[in-house]
């Protein structure tokens, strides 16, 4: 099948440190593609270079076979390339409901002069993707006075409110406390019927239980790629990372 | 105060107690306030919605006052198409200084404005046809339609409605989607640009407005003082603006209203009672910053 993101020969450097080395990636229209490496291997930047924040030094990014690697992020993303962010960057002074409302503005037509905040149809779309996360009971918040899960649940109403076809997830387990990643890990496996995710991860049980290929990065370089069973097993890969742990 | 109707209406009361007091120069001062009320808006809107504090807004208040005074001084009265050429070379050098400051943020932002508002001043002191350094006066005021010749009295009438204008524009644009978005891009610029919306042309729309403002604000300081000079442009009337704001608190409808009206009042009240009045209006100024969520915590314990 035809990859829906490809990404060639990826590099990038800041000063001497390469921190993108010649990477090769490729995700499907229906894959769950979970990135993992120790930390500093350049998984976020990789993933910021997917979403056009950052700019690659040499090799190419496809997306549904057009090249996208002189794009800027919001191009990207009207290509439905979402993302959400390993620190939490939901806009504060913005109820929970609100949030969601910014992102369906982007989807539609964005219409600059309509009112805001007494949109029926916009109000009523934020609602189901509330529903979806489990945020429901908190459109009204103010979005600064949410505890960190529920951001962190808010961060995917955002990236899924646009319908992506690709979601690029930096760390959606990140600071979540041990009763509640059960909570996240279910709702990305709802997650994949609706689109593709690439997922950086450092919770190993979440990766085996979502994920349908594995890529390694060390030092910004691939070190394997695989079924995560297979990656499980590479020699290489425990020594670096995994360690004692897998 | 965060409706425009109440603001409207404590300005309508506001300019019927200064039509009751009757007393010209007290109605030249309220006047006064207005028009700076009006700057002061377009300020405030650039700051507590892009998140850009300007420190070059004497700019476009001076070529407000420039376009509307050497029109008048070819001989034309009409007071739309003064203000109305005014506002339309404010919004057009807001849209082109504003794309180059929009690529700058924060300090370099302040910096940037503060450089083109120096640099309209060293423009306008070279404009030796029209006094250079000293500026010129105008000898008639303006006209509108049907109502003939604004006097001075009048222009406390005209700058109010103008202001309530002014306060209703502002309301509408924190209530639009732009005002929704823009705040959105001043709390998280790469979360916004990563849920497909580029900011850039909402915020030079907002730059854009903001300039037209404060440049009709400097043609009806004109209209009203008869007088434009380079000083329109200073960094000082610049700062005056953003104190102005920082005085009435950024946020509010009614802040830079009260802000402009406050620094005003105090400025003629501390003119009059002390020749070092610039020092006890700092004085002030450091009060109300260093006070202020005491003056909130006391306004809330006099809220029935």
């Amino acid at each position: 099948m035809k990859p829906l993101l490809s990404v060639n020969a990826l590099t990038k450097r800041f000063g001497a440190l390469v921190v993108t080395d010649a990477v090769d990636l490729e995700v499907g229209p229906s894959d769950v593609h979970a990135l993992i490496g120790p930390n500093g291997a350049g998984k976020t930047t990789l993933l910021a270079q997917i979403a056009g924040e950052i700019r690659p030094e040499s090799g190419t990014v496809f997306f549904d076979g057009a090249d996208i690697t002189g794009l800027l992020p919001h191009r990207r993303a009207r290509l439905r390339i979402g993302r959400t962010f390993q620190i939490n960057s939901s806009f504060r002074s913005f109820t929970v409901r609100e949030n969601v409302m910014l992102a369906f503005l982007a989807a539609r037509a964005v219409k600059p002069w309509a009112l805001f905040h007494r949109d029926r149809q916009l109000h009523a779309s934020a609602d189901r993707i509330l529903e979806e996360v489990g945020l429901a009971d908190r459109g009204g918040a103010l979005a600064v006075s949410l505890p960190h899960g529920a951001l962190r649940q808010l961060e995917i109403a955002l990236a899924i409110a646009g319908e992506a076809r690709l979601l690029l997830l930096d760390e959606p387990l990140a600071g979540i406390a041990a009763g509640e990643a059960g909570a996240m890990i279910s709702l990305l496996q709802r997650l994949r019927a609706r689109c593709a995710l690439l997922l950086v991860e450092h919770d190993m049980d979440a990766v085996f239980a979502l994920a349908d290929r594995v890529t390694v990065l060390a030092e910004g370089r691939v070190i394997a790629s695989g079924a995560p069973s297979s990656v499980a097993l590479d020699e290489n890969v425990r020594r670096v990372y995994l360690g004692g742990a897998a | 105060m965060n409706r425009p109707e109440r603001v409207a209406v404590a300005i309508i009361v506001a300019i019927a107690i200064t039509f009751l007091i009757g007393d010209p120069y007290f109605s030249r001062i309220v006047a006064k306030a207005c028009v700076f009320a009006m700057a002061a808006i377009a300020v405030e809107l650039l700051i507590s919605q892009c998140g850009l504090a300007s420190f070059g807004h004497a700019g476009f208040f001076a070529a407000g006052g420039y376009t509307a005074g050497i029109l008048a001084l070819q001989g034309i009265t009409d007071a739309l198409l003064l203000w109305g050429a005014a506002a339309g070379v404010g919004a057009l050098a807001g849209a082109i200084l504003g794309s180059l400051c929009l690529r700058t943020r924060g300090l370099y932002f302040l910096m940037i404005t503060l450089a083109f508002g120096q640099m309209t001043y060293l423009g306008l002191q070279g404009l030796r046809q029209y006094g250079g350094d000293d500026g010129f006066r105008l000898r008639h005021g303006v006209a509108l339609p049907l109502l003939g010749a604004i006097g001075t009295s009048d222009m406390l009438l005209v700058s109010a409605i103008v202001l309530i204008a002014i306060v209703g524009l502002s309301a509408y644009l924190r209530r639009a989607r732009i005002g929704a978005l823009v705040r959105a891009a001043r709390d998280q610029p790469r979360r916004l640009a990563s849920l497909g919306i580029d900011a850039r042309p909402y915020n030079l729309v907002m730059f854009t407005i903001s300039a037209a403002i404060t440049a009709l604000a400097g043609a009806l300081n004109v209209a009203l003082v008869l007088y434009a000079s380079p000083e329109l442009s200073s960094w000082f009337l610049s700062g005056n603006l953003l104190i102005m704001v920082i005085f009435g608190g950024i946020g509010p409808l009614a802040g830079p209203v009260l802000g402009a009206a406050a620094m005003i009042g105090l400025e003629e009240v501390l003119s009059v009672a002390t020749e070092r009045w610039p020092f006890f209006l700092g004085l002030a100024v450091v009060l109300r910053v260093l006070l202020g969520d005491e003056l909130k915590r006391i306004a809330a314990l006099v809220k029935p």
